[in-house]
């Protein structure tokens, strides 16, 4: 214990330089605001008792996380409390505003997750509606478990191979939400830190993430509800057809992950120029961004699922907007007048001046719309890369399952039929499918069937010519 | 060039507020190693959730982002089109007009520089996304590239409809204004040095072309999903070269 504080204390010496190194706040991580208390401690704690390297790169983590640990110090006393708060996650524990490492939340988030996972079926139901609140466990998770990775992969540099294992324990560790059986099973395999407080962290994590989901988190990725596939098209459709007059179904965007209760409830919203127009109206009805509250505005916009969140952060921007070219315009306005009045004599000079500024702006112009078409022309390319892709893949997964029920009858005939529709996918030529004719004597059927539930013409035209060969 | 360098070249050349906001390539290449190289089963496993979840971290990280530039941008445009309609009809006062459009001008010029380095900003994500699925797949013999990068496709951070909508009405209301100060000055184009009006912007749309151009100038995978080389003749021409290298040249 003592030897944690020593070492915290020297952690505690660096945060100037985290403060110096700080960069601008990622936008998301002022809604985790009040999530921060132990996993800063914790992560503090885990940094500090690993080797002194990782006090450096404490400070290159930090930096990334934007937000100055300074703070974080007073909050460091209560270690051995940490067990039982976060034993049950609750909001309470967690509402003292502390800014630091985003990672801190993650445990916090994890736990909560479990809790909400019924509210956000519901919101998941909703047509429109986002998953928001989770992408902010994910984010966390992800800043957590780059945080981790940010440390281990700092110290990859320099390090050797026995390190190398300890950089792996430092990122299972951090990123303990891993499978959670095997997790727990894995906290003494991983006893080969021989640090005691560091097994105590791990394990603190471990009951801090007990239960999380790891397999319904991939579940999640892979076998995502279709709601959030159709969301972004609907979205795209959404801007189309929306009919400015009547109540509008507001677009909210969604994120991989459902919607937690765990942090405020600002859904990803999505701001459309029609959204936006109405906004507009609404905030002249009542006489301008300054005059107008964002509960009017809200009330005068009559869009479903628009929350007073997402009015106000939006005329906060609006305001911005609005005044901040006003007060440039007058600046200019003022330096535009001196010229003018200085400027008989300079006229040329002050016209030539003129064409160079608009010429640099064609030029830039120029570059920009060039970005924007290579942009264009790039997006639709990686969009058919990855539908071809996609289709092969199918027909892959089609011709196994052609193979596995072929394999029923004959086991080496599926075995050499495999390969070569595998080759065949490749775009072989027609000789090649010709080689699979005998093959093919026993059961044409199936292999007919399942290449045209498959839809590709070539082979349905090369098994086609099979069947008709070898029926004949 | 790796990608992993160009990326960080491109991040150094962005955008102050933007350069946290890119894809952690380099982090996620380091975790896919370590996971190759790890042997224990369950610890390996581990490793590759936490790839997961970086991933995903990332993807959610890089949403928010665009969106609340997106916003940004969604007001902007609107107040821009309001001050042009302004301007244009106010076009009598020529000389007290003149500054009013030269800034409108400038604002239109810079915001749809931004908007156009937001949708590199989606595509550079997306593309380090892909390459870093690809070793993920490689080196651990899974297939999550295919539903990950799918996903990744219906993210709102690469639907950039809206955005391209804004980019191509605002090169619309350039028209306009560009006619109109053309009617004024009979302004011919004049070549010469370089007067970046916003270096920043302009420096980072030319390094994004670079960048691209470089990216997709063939590597040792290059193959079926490879994008092919980036047909860029505007690139070539010589007068642009001379920007771009004066370009490189200046300090942000």
């Amino acid at each position: 214990m003592s030897s944690r504080s020593a070492v915290a204390v020297e952690q505690i010496t660096a945060p100037d330089k985290r403060v110096h190194a700080s960069t601008s706040t990622q936008p998301i991580l002022h809604k985790f605001d009040s999530k921060l208390d132990h996993q800063g401690l914790v992560d503090d704690t885990l940094s500090s008792t690993s080797q002194s390297s990782n006090i450096k790169i404490e400070l290159m983590r930090s930096s990334s996380f934007s937000k100055s640990l300074t703070l974080n110090l007073p909050k460091r006393g209560p270690e051995p409390d940490l067990e039982s708060p976060l034993s049950h996650v609750s909001h309470p524990n967690f509402s003292d505003p502390i800014p630091s490492n985003s990672s801190t939340f993650c445990t916090t988030l994890f736990s909560s997750s479990i809790v909400n996972p019924e509210p956000s079926r519901q919101i998941g139901t909703l047509p429109f509606l986002p998953h928001p609140p989770k992408c902010e466990h994910q984010v966390s998770a992800g800043q957590l478990s780059s945080s981790s990775v940010l440390l281990s992969g700092e110290i990859g540099n320099s390090l050797d191979e026995a390190e190398h294992s300890d950089d792996l324990k430092d990122l299972l560790n951090l990123s303990g939400d891993g499978s959670d059986g095997s997790y727990h099973g894995e906290n003494n395999a991983l006893a080969f830190a021989e640090d005691m407080e560091f097994q105590f962290l791990s394990e603190q994590l471990g009951i801090a993430i007990t239960d999380n989901e790891e397999s319904p988190r991939l579940d999640d990725i892979y076998g995502t509800p279709p709601q959030l596939s159709s969301l972004p098209v609907s979205s795209c459709s959404n801007q189309s057809i929306q009919n400015p007059g009547s109540p509008v179904k507001v677009q909210l965007s969604s994120s991989r992950s459902s919607s937690g209760s765990t942090t405020t409830n600002k859904a990803r919203l999505r701001w459309t120029l029609e959204l936006h127009e109405r906004f507009v109206e609404a905030v002249t009805k009542l006489d301008g961004p300054e005059k107008a509250t964002p509960k009017g505005v809200l009330k005068l916009m009559k869009v479903e699922g628009l929350t007073i969140y997402h009015v106000k952060s939006h005329l906060q921007k609006y305001r911005l907007a609005k005044y901040l070219p006003e007060t440039k315009e007058d600046k200019k306005a003022s330096s535009e007048d001196k010229k003018a009045q200085s400027g008989s004599s300079n006229n040329d000079s002050g016209k030539k001046k003129n064409l160079q500024v608009a010429e640099a702006l064609r030029m830039q112009m120029e570059v920009q719309k060039q970005l924007h078409e290579q942009l264009e022309v790039q997006r639709q390319l990686q969009l058919r890369i990855e539908e071809h892709a996609r289709y092969l893949q199918k027909l892959l997964e089609e011709q196994q399952k052609a193979g596995n029920s072929l394999s029923l009858k004959n086991p080496t005939e599926a075995r050499s039929e495999s390969p070569e529709l595998t080759s065949k996918e490749r775009g072989e030529s027609e000789a090649g499918a010709n080689s699979l004719q005998p093959s093919k004597n026993r059961a044409p059927d199936v292999d007919v069937e399942s290449k045209s539930v498959v839809g590709n013409k070539r082979t349905k035209v090369q098994v086609g010519s099979q069947s008709e060969g070898s029926c004949s | 060039m790796k990608f992993g360098k160009r990326l960080k070249k491109q991040v150094e050349e962005s955008l102050p507020e933007w350069r946290d906001k890119f894809l952690a390539y380099k982090r996620l290449k380091r975790l896919v190693r370590l996971i190759s190289g790890g042997n224990l089963s369950p610890r390996r496993a581990t490793a590759e959730a936490a790839f997961v979840r970086v991933l995903d971290g990332e993807v959610d990280r890089f949403n928010a982002f665009f969106l609340e530039q997106e916003e940004e941008f969604v007001i902007r445009q609107r107040e821009l089109q309001e001050m042009v309609k302004k301007v244009a009809a106010g076009e009598e006062a020529w000389p007290s007009g003149a500054a009013e459009m030269r800034r409108v001008r400038k604002e239109i010029v810079d915001l749809h520089g931004e908007m156009v380095l937001l949708l590199n900003y989606s595509a550079i994500n997306y593309t380090g996304l892909a390459k870093i699925l690809k070793k993920y797949d490689k080196r651990t013999g899974r297939l999550l590239r295919l539903p990950f990068i799918e996903k990744a496709l219906q993210q709102p951070f690469f639907a950039t409809e809206l955005i391209s909508r804004l980019v191509h009405e605002c090169e619309a209301t350039m028209e306009v204004v560009f006619e109109a100060e053309r009617e004024h000055t009979g302004a011919k184009t004049t070549p010469m040095a370089v007067v970046a009006s916003d270096q920043g912007i302009f420096r980072n749309t030319v390094a994004a072309l670079v960048t691209m151009r470089e990216i997709r100038s063939g590597s040792s995978t290059y193959g079926h999903f490879s994008l092919p080389p980036m047909a860029a003749p505007v690139l070539q021409d010589s007068s642009l070269c001379r920007y771009i290298q004066v370009a490189d040249a200046v300090p942000i």
